[in-house]
């Protein structure tokens, strides 16, 4: 076998790129259903491991937990979309201004979080379908409150604010430069955790007050940031906080806190870690022990699962008796199509009379089983007792 | 150790500049080979013969960028590795990336009076007017010959997203280099 040319020319690039795809960093993820993939790859089945069983992917109503067979629930769709199908957030990312480089975080935040207007920018965005083509719109950028503007900015799309952080790997040397940057308490409620993990078979809490957590946070200014991408969690004793944000566009991040004395979080894309020292681990880790009340686990995003008997222009309506030990227990579930996030798997037939899918959504089910909040819908097959997703 | 002062103690012939320069750059190394042979063992040995490769390189030669220097002794004696591996013994996933390159430019019979180093060029020229992430995704995938699941978990990506994005820019980079003059 001889060595393609192309791979030799590689060899020769400039040192100047090869330095810097060597040093970029891990990002992690935050929000999978922004993540793109490509349509034309679909539909190879994934079995993911681990098992769910679907009651608790309903929010835990103790009404339905003998209706449904276990099941083994698989990952992630990953789709792009053409441009005229993205919504405004998920076709314009990229702005760039004062030198720094921001990126959109595809969430949105209410009026109540935007401080002054800082001007009109440009923000750019590629139809990666249409071989990268570049589009470009000016928006009126806004600065965020309670954050540095150097760290997050809001941009105004359509009549609403979304987020965009600055994507530069530049993490705060310690906790303390990290609190100037954000006030981190005002912008972050932790109200949910839970213990050594965080999947459904795991012990879930809510949290009466995060004050003292905080409280012990600010006296760690001094902790270092720990460079460590081979850093896990796994094998640590922790908790395992749930960090929602508008501010900082992050919904149901983690931020772990460990006997051993770390602090880590995924709410800044790139992978942070403090060390804080066992001894205020050791107070925020009793503290939270004794101030909370057990609770029921939340999933990322609520689903259903079903198969679709009838699409129209406003709704499709999806039974779900394929899923239940008894026929007689199915119900049929009403999804309006209310959003281009949903109404376009109808178009491109991802979502069709027939077909298995599996739907996300936001919100609650009304009593009249209808779902106003679908954000994302996949095909999926039922196989011998799991629901697969194809990739 | 500052790069600097290893470059130094091979100029020194002080054996501790390879003790240093493992220390610094040998999982790095280590991971290219390991990427390339799908065997310790070799890639190993391939390691090794990197240092001793740049101990006779260093002097006369003083790398301006001390990383990427060591990094390409360390993937080309990979490549040169692979071509006498037994077919069997090569990794579905090496194989499928060098096809992948294959079809950009094949071999010496296309674009006979341009070298490969004038093509790594182009290359180069090309990337520099793609976006960051592609960018660093293609050298990623290319250069160091991470996996595609390795990709999506250091950019955040779906590996979906990453394979499309690869191939993407491979019919990207083949469209500019017949541009540029190189008859594919």
């Amino acid at each position: 076998m001889k060595t393609p040319r192309t791979a030799n020319a590689v060899g020769h690039i400039d040192d100047d790129l090869i330095t810097a795809a060597a040093e970029c960093k891990k990002k992690t993820k935050h929000n999978p259903w922004l993540k793109w993939g490509s349509i034309a790859a679909c539909f190879a089945l994934l079995v993911i491991a681990g098992t769910a069983i679907l009651p608790s992917l309903f929010g835990g109503d103790g009404g339905t937990t003998n209706k449904y067979k276990d099941f083994i629930q698989a990952g992630e769709s990953a789709i792009i979309w053409p441009w005229e199908y993205q919504t405004v957030y998920e076709k314009y990312t990229e702005l760039k201004f004062d030198g720094i480089e921001y990126l959109g975080r595809g969430r949105e935040v209410s009026a109540s979080h935007v401080g002054e207007i800082i001007g009109n920018h440009t923000v750019v965005g590629y139809d990666e379908i249409n071989s990268g083509k570049k589009y470009t719109k000016e928006f009126e950028v806004y600065k965020l409150k309670d954050v540095a503007q150097s760290q997050f900015v809001a941009v105004k799309m359509e009549g609403k604010y979304y987020v965009f952080k600055n994507d530069k790997y530049a993490p705060p040397s310690t906790l303390g430069e990290l609190f100037n940057l954000v006030d981190l308490p005002k912008v972050i409620e932790l109200n949910e955790f839970s213990e050594n993990g965080d999947g459904p078979n795991k012990n879930h809490y809510v949290l009466k007050s995060d004050d003292y957590v905080w409280e012990v946070l600010a006296g760690c200014k001094n902790a270092d940031f720990v460079e460590d991408d081979k850093w896990t969690v796994h094998k640590r004793d922790h908790l395992s906080f749930t960090v929602t944000s508008e501010t900082l566009g992050v919904y149901r991040v983690a931020m772990y806190v460990t006997a051993d004395g770390y602090l880590w979080t995924n709410a800044f894309s790139y992978q942070y870690l403090f060390n804080i020292g066992e001894d205020a681990a050791g107070k925020i880790i009793k503290y939270a022990k004794e101030n909370s009340s057990e609770a029921e686990y939340k999933p990322y995003q609520n689903r259903i699962v079903g198969k679709v008997v009838e699409v129209t222009d406003e709704y499709i309506l999806i039974d779900d008796t394929v899923l239940c030990n008894n026929p007689s227990d199915g119900t049929t579930y009403k999804v309006l199509l209310n959003d281009l996030r949903i109404s376009r798997y109808v178009d491109h037939e991802i979502i069709k009379v027939g077909s298995t899918v599996q739907i996300t959504f936001e919100g609650e089910i009304d009593e009249a089983n209808t779902i106003d909040s679908a954000i994302s819908a996949s095909q999926v097959k039922i196989s011998g007792g799991d629901v697969l997703i194809p990739e | 150790m500052d790069d600097l002062r290893i470059i130094e103690l091979y100029f020194e012939r002080d054996e501790q500049a390879i003790k240093e320069t493992d220390a610094k750059y040998g999982k790095l190394c280590h991971s290219i080979a390991y990427n390339i042979l799908s065997n310790h063992e070799d890639s190993e040995e391939c390691v090794n013969d990197t240092y001793v490769g740049v101990w006779n390189a260093i002097p006369p030669t003083r790398p301006n960028n001390f990383m990427s220097f060591v990094c390409k002794i360390a993937r080309n004696l990979s490549l040169k590795r692979l071509e006498f591996m037994k077919r069997e013994k090569r990794s579905a996933d090496i194989m499928l990336s060098l096809d992948e390159l294959e079809s950009v430019l094949p071999d010496d019979r296309y674009a006979p009076d341009v070298s490969d180093e004038e093509v790594g060029k182009l290359i180069s020229k090309f990337l520099r007017t793609q976006k960051e992430d592609v960018r660093n995704v293609f050298i990623r995938k290319y250069y160091f010959f991470d996996s595609i699941g390795d990709i999506a978990e250091r950019f955040g990506f779906t590996e979906s997203k990453v394979k499309n994005m690869l191939f993407y820019t491979r019919n990207k980079l083949r469209d500019y280099l017949i541009k540029e003059g190189v008859e594919i």
